[in-house]
């Protein structure tokens, strides 16, 4: 401290040296790591689609793959809703819960109104549901695991009741058109998931909701500091993952022709699993929509093998849960790697 | 432009962080807010910014009253913050990190792209920044990612600029650079109000200064009419006393314990160094020049491409862990506390002791009270107030968080202490008393290694710099030879001696 000096004020600005990288490219070895980590989805569906061919030559025949893509619309709609609620840093454990209210609640309005006006109402009865989980999370600053968890047994709870823990006949003439009907060929179920697809994708990539969804997830306090509305934009979340479950359970509701209160246990394990081996961290942050959709083609084209290999649910159950954990695995191998 | 305050106050609890201040800030003039750590600074840039609520008192802008609901909230009146902690995402891209709540747009929804990349080229050049837009801020040296912090604030256009400790983490032609910002900022007639604990550049870069001491205003007046010791005795309540510590005698030579040959590895390129026991190695270089990553790859934090390793002149393999690192002697102290250092929701004697719970159990069992004497033993050495130790780590100002971590480093009784800016945020008194603990531990045959961007604190302190440049040592200076201007030099690499 006995030398005053002023050299911080008087330093010369020496602007023409060159500057060290600051962010220099990385390492071929590094890059290519990184390419096969963000193509995994698709590297992925290649490999079991050669698998499945060779092992079910009736794999590619139109009705297989209608089939396939029918039975897994359903789920790709919540996985597609999950994706954008992780990215922002958030679970949703309900999604189980207001699954099967869209789908009792669809065919009890059906039988007494016009399809379309019941497919709407029951949509926004889902979106209702997500705005009550935000309202959880958001003001009652619960955990979102925990609280979604807890929300989803409050709504599962009702559904029964307003069902009196009976599936719900559909009597409406057209019920099934959702869920098994076709346009041109192409199934309306499948038309459903690619327009959600859709729409999720340019909200995610095109808008600046989408960025700060993405803020939301990376930092909560760093994008509250800059201006983020951290709380408007996890309460979208919640409301789009709470419609898009409900179209969901409409749809597997009018592929069975009822609406069934025990539908869509599976669903919310089911749409992780699908959101994480399409790679979307589980941390928040990062993540893509494309690769969500391929990985429900993944896991398409996986119960299609297991079919073929006559396997039961009880097996595909297990090998599912092993899959789920080699995909978080990866996941946490990434971020570790990120932290060193 | 002008922001009035009147008695502002803010309690946290039991805990008066701010008290009846009244302070003026006007439009042209470079206000400067020093005091120690915990004085208030932040807490009254907060208040200001729309980051914290004031529990008293309150705030005009230009003669209207106001009161912010949040920071988004200020911004959009023209109140801008730069925050002590970085705020960025890690996961954005520096372009989108820029722009995050202030996108220029094309639509309701959307934005434009195009002029957003044009305005941040602008910001860029005024700032001379040379960071590319689309690389993630995480892969970023802390220096850069806090000239994106900067870089934020400037695109928002502010009529207030609030900047806390905004210089801490850059290096030397990053700080001119930014001067030079703030000098434009002034003469365009905005409210500029900084907080820095380097009173030379405190003195250097303000026409006003306030001073701040447990909570209250304690002083206030244009930057001519004050001192270095002026400032030091408002700041401390009493004369500073004369500091009695000689300037260390030549190094004898000793024993040598760590050398490391063939280093590379993220940025580093092929460094080979020792480090001898009883030594204090500094280690000089501009942001990104790999100062940190030769801490890092040291420690084990960070896995090097090759190396051979010798401690104590046994051949060993490299340390595959900072466990491992640890095993040996040798721990680390991040320059990143807020995301690698504390854990907030922990007392801050719980935070220090930390990492060497051995002598702290009786029996395999941890009580409260062994932890409290340990943390203090070890806080004692770097100056942090005994009182605060049963205080949530979290609830500390910046500068106590810091000191914490050191007595957490000291409390590991390591062999080599590997320090990153060891004493960023950190206020001049408790800034020598860390530099006498250092050398306690030199002088009792430890060995410290430390990165610093004050290379007024690296001369002080060391008895042998390295200077780096480009991922490699391009200089070895010792004793005399350690100056600043020579290190500003060699850092630029127009001297490369090697
Ligand atoms: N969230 C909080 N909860 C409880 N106490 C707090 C909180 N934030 C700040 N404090 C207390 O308020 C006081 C002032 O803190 P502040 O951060 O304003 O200090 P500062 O002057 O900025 O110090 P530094 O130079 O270390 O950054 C300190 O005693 C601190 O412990
Ligand atoms: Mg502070």
């Amino acid at each position: 401290m006995t030398q005053v000096s002023k050299t911080m004020v008087t330093r010369p600005d020496d602007t023409a040296s060159s500057r060290p990288d600051a962010g220099r490219a990385r390492s071929g070895v590094r890059r290519v790591g990184e390419a096969v980590a963000l193509y995994a989805p698709v590297l992925m569906l290649v490999v079991l689609v050669i698998v499945a061919s060779v092992l079910n030559d009736r794999f590619w025949a139109p009705e297989n793959l209608r089939n396939m893509l029918t039975q897994n619309s359903a789920l790709a709609l919540v996985a597609f809703g999950m994706t954008l609620v992780i990215i922002a840093g958030v679970f949703d454990l309900s999604v189980g819960a207001i699954f099967a209210a869209g789908s009792v609640i669809f065919a009890m309005l059906s039988n007494e109104v016009l399809l379309l006006p019941a497919a709407l109402i029951t949509v926004v009865v889902g979106a209702l549901a997500g705005a009550v989980n935000a309202y959880v999370v958001n003001s009652l600053r619960v955990n979102s695991f925990i609280g979604t968890l807890a929300t989803g047994a409050v709504f599962s709870g009702l559904v029964y009741i307003l069902c009196d823990s009976s599936p719900v006949q559909a009597r409406r003439e057209g019920f099934e058109t959702l869920g098994l009907g076709r346009i041109a060929g192409v199934p309306c179920a499948l038309i459903v998931a690619v327009a959600a697809f859709g729409l999720c994708a340019a909200l995610l990539n095109g808008t600046i909701f989408g960025r700060y969804v993405f803020a939301v997830g990376g930092n909560a306090a760093a994008a509250h500091l800059t201006g983020v509305p951290v709380r408007a934009v996890r309460a979208a979340c919640f409301v789009l993952v709470g419609a898009l479950a409900a179209l969901g359970g409409m749809i597997t509701g009018s592929q069975l022709g009822l609406g069934q209160p025990t539908l869509g246990s599976n669903i919310a394990l089911d749409a992780f699993a699908v959101v994480v081996i399409g790679g979307t961290s589980v941390y928040g942050g990062r993540g893509a929509l494309w690769r969500t959709a391929s990985a429900v083609l993944v896991l398409a084209t996986l119960t299609n093998i297991f079919n073929a290999l006559a396997w039961d649910t009880t097996r595909q159950s297990v090998a599912k849960g092993l899959i789920i954990i080699a995909a978080v695995a990866l996941d946490a191998a990434r971020s570790r790697s990120d932290h060193a | 432009m002008s922001v009035r305050l009147s008695n502002i106050g803010k309690r946290y609890g039991a805990t008066r962080a701010l008290n009846g201040v009244d302070l003026t800030l006007t439009g042209g003039r470079v206000h400067a807010l020093v005091g120690e750590n915990g004085a208030g600074k932040s807490t009254c840039l907060g208040i200001i910014g729309g980051r914290t609520v004031p529990s008293t008192g309150e705030i005009e802008l230009d003669g209207e009253r106001v009161t912010f609901a949040s920071p988004a909230h200020a911004a959009s009146n023209g109140v801008v913050s730069i925050y002590q902690e970085l705020s960025v995402i890690p996961s954005m891209s520096v372009l989108h990190n820029v722009f995050l709540g202030s996108e220029p747009r094309r639509t309701r929804w959307t934005d434009d792209s195009a002029a957003m990349r044009t305005a941040y080229a602008q910001v860029a050049s005024r700032i001379g920044a040379d960071i590319d837009p689309d690389v993630e801020v995480g892969s970023l040296s802390v220096g850069d990612q806090q000239m994106v912090e900067i870089m934020r604030a400037l695109s928002r256009r502010p009529r207030v600029m609030l900047m806390d400790e905004p210089t801490a983490a850059l290096g030397p032609r990053e700080r001119q650079a930014l001067y030079g910002v703030i000098a434009g900022l002034r003469d365009e007639g905005v409210v500029v109000a900084f907080v820095s604990h380097n009173l030379e550049e405190v003195l250097g870069v303000s026409d006003d200064i306030s001073v701040f001491r447990d909570g209250e205003l304690c002083g206030s007046g244009p930057s001519d009419q004050w001192s270095r010791d002026s400032l030091m005795s408002a700041m401390i309540g009493h004369p500073p006393q004369v500091d009695l510590r000689g300037t260390s005698a030549s190094p004898k030579p000793r024993k040598e314990l760590l050398r490391v040959d063939g280093l590379s590895g993220g940025r580093v390129e092929d460094v080979s160094l020792d480090v001898r026991a009883g030594e204090i190695v500094g280690i000089a270089g501009l942001v990104g020049s790999g100062r940190s990553t030769l801490l890092r790859l040291i420690a084990g934090a960070q896995r090097p491409t090759t190396g051979r390793w010798q401690l104590d002149g046994v051949k060993q393999p490299w340390p595959s862990s900072v466990r491992s690192a640890r095993r040996q002697g040798i721990v680390y102290l991040t320059e990143d506390r807020k995301a690698q250092g504390i854990l907030p929701e922990s007392t801050t004697a719980e935070n220090i002791v930390l990492g060497r719970l051995g002598p702290v159990a009786r029996r395999g069992i941890v009580t409260r009270r062994s932890v409290r004497d340990h943390a203090d033993v070890a806080g004692r050495q770097v100056g942090f107030a005994t009182t605060r130790l049963s205080t949530n780590i979290g609830a500390l100002s910046g500068g106590n968080q810091q000191k914490a971590l050191l007595a957490r480093v000291l409390h590991a009784k390591p062999r080599l202490i590997l320090a990153d800016e060891p004493t960023r945020g950190v206020d001049v008194g408790a800034k020598d008393e860390i530099s006498r603990a250092l050398r306690d531990i030199a002088d009792r045959g430890g060995s410290v290694m430390m990165v610093s961007s004050e290379y007024e604190e690296l001369a002080e302190n060391c008895d042998r710099v390295l200077v780096m440049w480009h991922g490699t040592v391009v200089a070895e200076l010792r004793g005399p030879d350690i100056g600043v201007d020579t290190m500003v030099k060699l850092s630029f690499g127009t001297e490369g001696l090697t």
